[in-house]
This record gives structure tokens, C-alpha cells and sequence, in this order.
């Protein structure tokens, strides 16, 4: 029975053409939804590399047209158990306040298109001048947003909405897939 | 784009952000094992965040009030500038002062006012004559371009290069179809260890 379980039983392994496609078709992807979850960009990139070790022992089992959500469904199980260990980690020692977003605040910028990156640059341009202004203090000083909003005087409501609009005007513009 | 979409867009945005409530995130977490467009949100949301802070980096009003940790590869540039700096100028003193002792009739003069002066302070001059002072300068100048070189690369490329994704890395130009090394082996070893077992 083929499956996409992450468990998968273990079966023939991959062969190493489909391996090679999978890992050039997948893995920035897979690395780009790994620091959304661990927030962390090292870390992340020692689990994409488990999910792949995962890929060749199991991705022969799975159903070449659920592979994407297989490998996306192991990422994510790898990465909340990676998660989890870093939780219990730092309950066992003494608390150190750390913005739930470090780490994953600094790009690879290996990952990111010149293309996109001036697309992206003209269209923050275009924004109007509060929504740019929000963006800056969230994306670039890393602020939460209570804090831009007891910075700029306005309510978190308001903060909330420009962020929201100029992250929706910047999909739409950019056309992505999502 | 559907407003459950862009709900969507916007709960994966606040979850990579860490801005959701623990309970917010363990619900979208619990969605995130099944649901592989909250998945593809979550990638989306990081990718745009990405290009964002790369994007506004260069924006005026923006960079301005950039943190002093952010504009590390302008630094880093600006260094890279002043080391290649330092080599052109040396490269040009070494073309001048090789200019300088070629040229025989007006040099003899000036190296036998360096000797005397050698010979005056007590400094080995039996030893450094011009060719070989030339020559010292030569080895000097020629060791330092490959510090000041090296100094002068983006060290964000070196450090891309050990990264086990970028495809222009060393590792990946030992690669076979854009795979890596680890990934290759792991694969023979398993077909290795199958076909011991059977």
C-alpha cells in the first residue's frame, strides 16, 4: 500500500535520479516553512537534512503525487520535535526573555531573487506612507506590534490592518502562489 | 484571492513572526500537521518576510533607521573597498619604485645615497643592495594581496559557501545533479546494507 505517512515502513530506497530532483525541486521550499516553524535558520537547515535522510530511506513508498505534502508533513514533524527539545531545553535552565522571532530574522539572502527583491521594492514604495512605516518597524527594527503601537500612539487594531493590507497588496503584486 | 486565504496568509505571517497567542499557535500548529496549504502559507510568509527585509534594506527612510547590526554586508563592502584600496596603492608604489631603480641613470645616485644612508645608521648594507631591497619589497607586497584579497571577498559569500543548500558552494560543485555528497553516500549505503541483508 503506498503511503505518505511520515512512518512509512521502510522500504526500496530512492533512486538517486529521483532523489536529485526532489531535493532541487523541494528544498528551498522545504527550508524557507522549516524557519517558519523553528525560527531558526541554522537549526533548520539540520533538519531539512533529516527530512532528506528521511526521504531515502522511506520516499520510495510514497506516491510520487503526495510527495510534496509527504516531505512538508516530515519537515513539520521534524521540526516540532526539534521545537519541543528546545522548549524542554530552556524550561531546565534559567529563563532568558528572547523574542519569540529570533533567528529568524535575518535572511539568507541566497534565497531570495534579485527579481523578486526589486519587485519587492518597488511595490513597498508604492505603499502608502503608514503601512511603509509599520513595515519598517516590524519587519526591519523588529518590533512587535504592541510596541509599534505604543510607539506610533495608535491602536494595535490599526497596526494590525496596515500590516495586514500592505502584506496582501504585496502577494497580489507580486503574484504569489498563495 | 479568497478572504479565507488571506486569513490564512496572515495567521501563517503572525505565527512565523511569534505573534500569536500560545494557544493561537498551538491550534495552528495542530492545523499545520494536516493541512498542507497552512504549510505552503507558512513557507510564503517566510519567503515574503525574507524579501522584505532584503528589499528595504536600500529604501530611504528605511535604511537610515536600520539597526546597527543590519547593514552588515555595507560594512563589509566598505572594508572589502579600503583593502582593495591598500593594494592598488601598493602595486602602484611597487611599479614606482621598480620604475625608479630601472631606470640607470638617474638611479644610481639615489641607491647609493640609500646605501650610504645604511651604512651610516649601521644597517646591513652589505646585504640589502637594490635588487635585493626590490626584491624584499617584491615578496612583501607579493605575500600581502593575498590576505588583502581575501580580506576583500564578502565573508557573507564564504559563509554561503559552507551552506549545505547553495548549489554555487564547493560541496555542490562535488555534487552529482545538485545533490549533495552526504545525500549520495546515504543512498549507496542503504542500497549496500539491502543487498547484504537479502
Amino acid at each position: 500500500m503506498l503511503s505518505d505517512s511520515p512512518s512509512a515502513v521502510e522500504g526500496v530506497p530512492v533512486d538517486s535520479d529521483r532523489l536529485s530532483k526532489l531535493f532541487v525541486e523541494y528544498r528551498e521550499g522545504l527550508l524557507r516553512f522549516v524557519v517558519g516553524v523553528v525560527r531558526d535558520r541554522e537549526a533548520a537547515k539540520d533538519v531539512v537534512q533529516d527530512v532528506f535522510a528521511k526521504a531515502v530511506e522511506s520516499a520510495s513508498e510514497v506516491n510520487p503525487q503526495a510527495m510534496k505534502s509527504w516531505l512538508y508533513r516530515v519537515a513539520f514533524h521534524e521540526a516540532i520535535s526539534y521545537k519541543r527539545r528546545v522548549q524542554i531545553d530552556q524550561s531546565s535552565k534559567p529563563h532568558v526573555a528572547k523574542p519569540a522571532h529570533e533567528g529568524s530574522e535575518k535572511p539568507d539572502e541566497s534565497l531570495v531573487r534579485n527579481e523578486v527583491i526589486e519587485e519587492v521594492r518597488e511595490v513597498l514604495q508604492k505603499l502608502p506612507l503608514n503601512q511603509q512605516h509599520v513595515v519598517r518597524l516590524r519587519i526591519y527594527e523588529q518590533k512587535t506590534f504592541a510596541q509599534i503601537a505604543e510607539e506610533t500612539g495608535s491602536p494595535l487594531g490599526t497596526v494590525l490592518t496596515h500590516m495586514r493590507r500592505a502584506l496582501e497588496t504585496l502577494r497580489q503584486k507580486l503574484h504569489l502562489k498563495r | 484571492m479568497s478572504s479565507e486565504t488571506q486569513d490564512l496568509n496572515w495567521l501563517a505571517f503572525r505565527y512565523v513572526a511569534g505573534e500569536l497567542s500560545a494557544e493561537e499557535e498551538q491550534r495552528f500548529e495542530e492545523r499545520l500537521a494536516l493541512d498542507q496549504s497552512a504549510r505552503e502559507a507558512v513557507e510564503e510568509a517566510v519567503k515574503l518576510i525574507d524579501a522584505l527585509h532584503v528589499a528595504a534594506a536600500d529604501l530611504p527612510g528605511i535604511a537610515a533607521s536600520v539597526p546597527a547590526s543590519a547593514p552588515r554586508i555595507r560594512r563589509i563592502a566598505l572594508a572589502g573597498s579600503v583593502a582593495t584600496a591598500v593594494l592598488i596603492g601598493g602595486l602602484v608604489w611597487l611599479a614606482w619604485t621598480q620604475g625608479m631603480l630601472s631606470r640607470s641613470p638617474s638611479n644610481v645616485p639615489i641607491a647609493e645615497t640609500h646605501s650610504e644612508n645604511r651604512s651610516q645608521r649601521g644597517e646591513n648594507s652589505a646585504g640589502i643592495d637594490g635588487d635585493h631591497l626590490l626584491a624584499l619589497t617584491w615578496a612583501k607586497v607579493h605575500n600581502t594581496p593575498a590576505d588583502l584579497e581575501a580580506a576583500s571577498e564578502l565573508p557573507d559569500d564564504s559563509l554561503w559557501s559552507e551552506d549545505p543548500f547553495d548549489m554555487t558552494s564547493e560541496t555542490a560543485t562535488e555534487e552529482s545533479h545538485g545533490v549533495p555528497e552526504w545525500l549520495m553516500t546515504a543512498v549507496s549505503n542503504r542500497s549496500m546494507n539491502r543487498k547484504r541483508n537479502k
